[in-house]
């Protein structure tokens, strides 16, 4: 008190103010004791102290106006309350042991001054003891039911949010629709139920493969339901066919079969059923069950569970959808890889095809080589095996297409002409008629046939594309000196066909313009060129084809450093010594 | 080629019924469509010649070729007259390897 008003006097301030704010927070008590007691304003600092202190009508009065609850006790005997605690804890009557109000006025050993939360018939109470004497005992109480509910909601809100990031995070790290069925399970159970399981819509033969979790045995239960299985859970069917999500309590567990549930669970309490929502199709349906005991599933829950389902369900679909693609992918890039490559008689030959968008494998870029009679003859059967190696307009799955396309149109033409010039103007008419805009090509095409004496001869046709270089036996290299029209453009194309001899040994290399017009080097902004690709040849003398195709394939991706700009294109025919 | 250069197409006219289209930067895969619509935009427009200035170009792939035969082949059809009137030394060694140098009217 002394302290207090010495603190008043020393900043002077709000001297005026301080008995209008306690009028008004005190109700019934005496206003007259009050201003005389507590909150005159000193004049002179010198008033008597007996005048100061206040009467028990007063006290009482405070002590009533508060909105902490106070009980007091004698000697373990309750001899006063105040009105709030009377509201907080009915049982504390005076006159009663203090025991018997319970938990909230008994808490031995439990250190004095500190508060401690006890639940009290639906209360939340902030319980406090305090010891004047060593008889009396004040108990002071704090309703904290609110804040308590407050809280309690502020982390169930918080479990949820994070359960549904772990759910994105965990959903989103697959491509596999049964994983994330699995996660969407593993889930599930269990944070939303104890047990879960998750029906994937029905595929061969209309069987709808399941899988589910029990909670304490980590593995996962799979198998397949029919039909009639499926109409056997109550709302399964509906949930299969993506309708709306029916509330738990709509949904009788009774009607559960056995075998729903997993072995040892008992029976299902409360059951909820709720569709995966996919990109416009039903992505499945996940099952929900609670054992006896088991809290019903309340609409927090609900809400939350259908947040989960329709995340589970994009992703179920979503990988779905990848994997059937996927699989188309690989049917469709299976025709358009780079061929295995025959080994025609007197000849050895390697290739390597470098796509641009590495994820894709296929690119504008292509080789083939066909046998004649087939790859089946083994090209033993002596006649002219024949080689290409184009460059198609564009760049990756369109291109590749059209790649494809004219592999497979020189395959079909071979059968009615085999001389490299009109088989290429041909080509050229195909190209001209075909319904995919801008079929525009560039190819070097060659017949290769065993020279007499030994080596092999080359017919070769250059349709706008860069001509081959020869590797000779002495180390020296030569562009081959022929060019034409590239295809796919003109009506009329000129082609300057030529004979190239290999002699046992010789090389002559097919590249596609990938190669040379490689940007990287140093600077990054360096072309590779022709010249560079030349000196490499010529180191490569005496390599078997496979290795010189490798060392060039290996050069240039060094120069390229890991900028790859476009398809590259590599076709080495390497004539065999006199056996 | 780690920065690539855009393609900017100008369009000057130096005589009646004559347009001159001045190329600069790539014309590749990703530049060419750009180069087919300003050419049909010019064509459209009802002109007897139209001549291409490609010696600003740095880079031509197949696809800027694709889309210069295509100018090639919608100024056929507008029968309109297509010229070259500059390039580079690299661009005539791709006209040549292409044989493209045997439709184009090249400068000498």
């Amino acid at each position: 008190m002394t302290t207090a008003r010495s603190a008043g006097q020393g900043t002077r301030s709000g001297g005026g103010e301080a008995p209008a704010g306690l009028h008004g927070e005190v109700r019934g008590g005496s206003h007259g004791g009050l201003r005389a007691g507590l909150c005159d304003d000193p004049p002179d600092g010198f008033q008597d102290d007996a005048a100061r202190v206040p009467d028990e009508a007063l006290l009482r009065a405070v002590v009533d106006a508060c909105g902490e609850g106070v009980v007091l006790c004698d000697a373990g005997q309750v001899v006063a309350r105040n009105a709030a605690a009377a509201r907080m804890l009915p049982a504390a009557r005076p006159g009663t042991a203090a025991a018997s109000a319970g938990e909230a006025l008994s808490d031995p050993g439990h250190p004095e001054g500190e508060s401690r939360e006890v639940a009290v018939a639906g209360r939340r109470l902030l319980v406090r003891r305090e010891s004047f004497g060593t008889r009396h005992r004040a108990w002071y109480l704090r309703d904290v039911t609110a804040e308590h509910a407050r809280t309690e909601a502020l982390l169930a809100e918080r479990r949820r949010t994070g359960f549904l990031l772990e759910a994105g995070r965990r959903l989103a790290s697959s491509l596999n629709p049964r994983r994330c069925a699995r996660a969407a399970v593993e889930l599930a159970c269990p944070f939303l139920a104890d047990a879960a399981m998750v029906v994937l819509p029905p595929a061969a033969r209309r069987q709808a493969p399941w899988l589910r979790s029990v909670p304490g045995r980590p593995v996962m239960q799979e198998g397949v339901i029919g039909p009639a299985e499926v109409a056997q859970v109550p709302g399964l069917t509906e949930a299969l066919a993506g309708f709306p999500p029916v509330p738990s309590r709509w949904l009788d567990p009774a009607q559960v079969p056995e075998w729903l549930l997993p072995e040892g669970f008992g029976v299902a309490a409360h059951l909820l059923v709720t569709p995966l929502p996919g990109n416009g199709v039903p992505a499945g349906a996940l099952v929900l069950a609670r054992g006896a005991g088991g809290e019903p599933f309340d609409e927090e829950t609900e809400t939350l569970v259908r947040v989960f389902a329709s995340r589970a369900g994009a992703a179920i679909s979503a990988a779905a959808l990848y994997q059937e693609q996927g699989e188309t992918n690989a049917i469709l890039t299976g025709g358009l890889l780079p061929p295995r490559l025959p080994q025609p008689a007197g000849a050895e030959l390697a290739g390597s095809l470098r796509a641009a968008q590495q994820t894709s494998l296929v690119g504008g870029d292509f080789y083939d080589v066909c046998l004649p009679g087939g790859e089946a003859a083994g090209g033993e059967a002596g006649g002219e095996a024949l080689l290409v190696l184009g460059d198609v307009c564009g760049k990756g799955a369109r291109a590749a297409v059209l790649a494809g396309q004219v592999r497979q149109s020189l395959r079909a033409l071979l059968l009615l002409e085999r001389r490299p010039g009109r088989l290429v103007a041909l080509l050229n008419r195909c190209l001209l008629a075909s319904a995919v805009p801008n079929s525009f090509v560039t190819l070097v095409l060659g017949s290769l046939a065993a020279a007499a004496g030994g080596g092999v001869r080359l017919e070769l046709v250059v349709a706008g594309h860069p001509p081959p270089l020869v590797l000779r036996a002495d180390g020296t290299v030569e562009e081959v000196a022929s060019r034409g029209s590239m295809l796919g453009a003109m009506r009329e194309v000129v082609l300057e066909p030529v004979t190239v001899e290999l002699a046992p040994a010789e090389v002559c290399l097919f590249y596609s313009d990938g190669i040379t017009e490689a940007f990287g080097g140093p600077s990054g902004r360096e072309m590779y060129g022709g010249a560079r690709l030349k000196t490499a040849l010529a180191g490569c003398a005496g390599m078997p084809a496979s290795a010189v195709v490798e060392r060039l394939e290996q050069l240039s991706t060094e120069w390229l450093a890991g900028r790859v700009q476009d398809d590259r294109a590599l076709l080495a025919v390497r004539a065999k010594g006199v056996r | 080629m780690l920065e690539k250069t855009p393609l900017r197409t100008e369009v000057r006219s130096c005589e009646p019924g004559t347009v001159l289209l001045v190329l600069t930067g790539d014309l590749d895969y990703d530049t060419a469509a750009e180069l087919v619509a300003a050419a049909q935009e010019v064509l459209g427009g009802g002109v007897s010649r139209l001549d291409l200035d490609l010696s600003g170009l740095d880079f031509v792939d197949s696809s800027g070729l694709a889309a210069l035969i295509n100018v090639y082949n919608v100024a056929r059809e507008q029968e309109a007259g297509l010229r070259i009137v500059a390039l580079t030394s690299y661009l005539r060694h791709l006209f040549q390897v292409t044989a493209l140098d045997h439709i184009f009217e090249l400068p000498a």
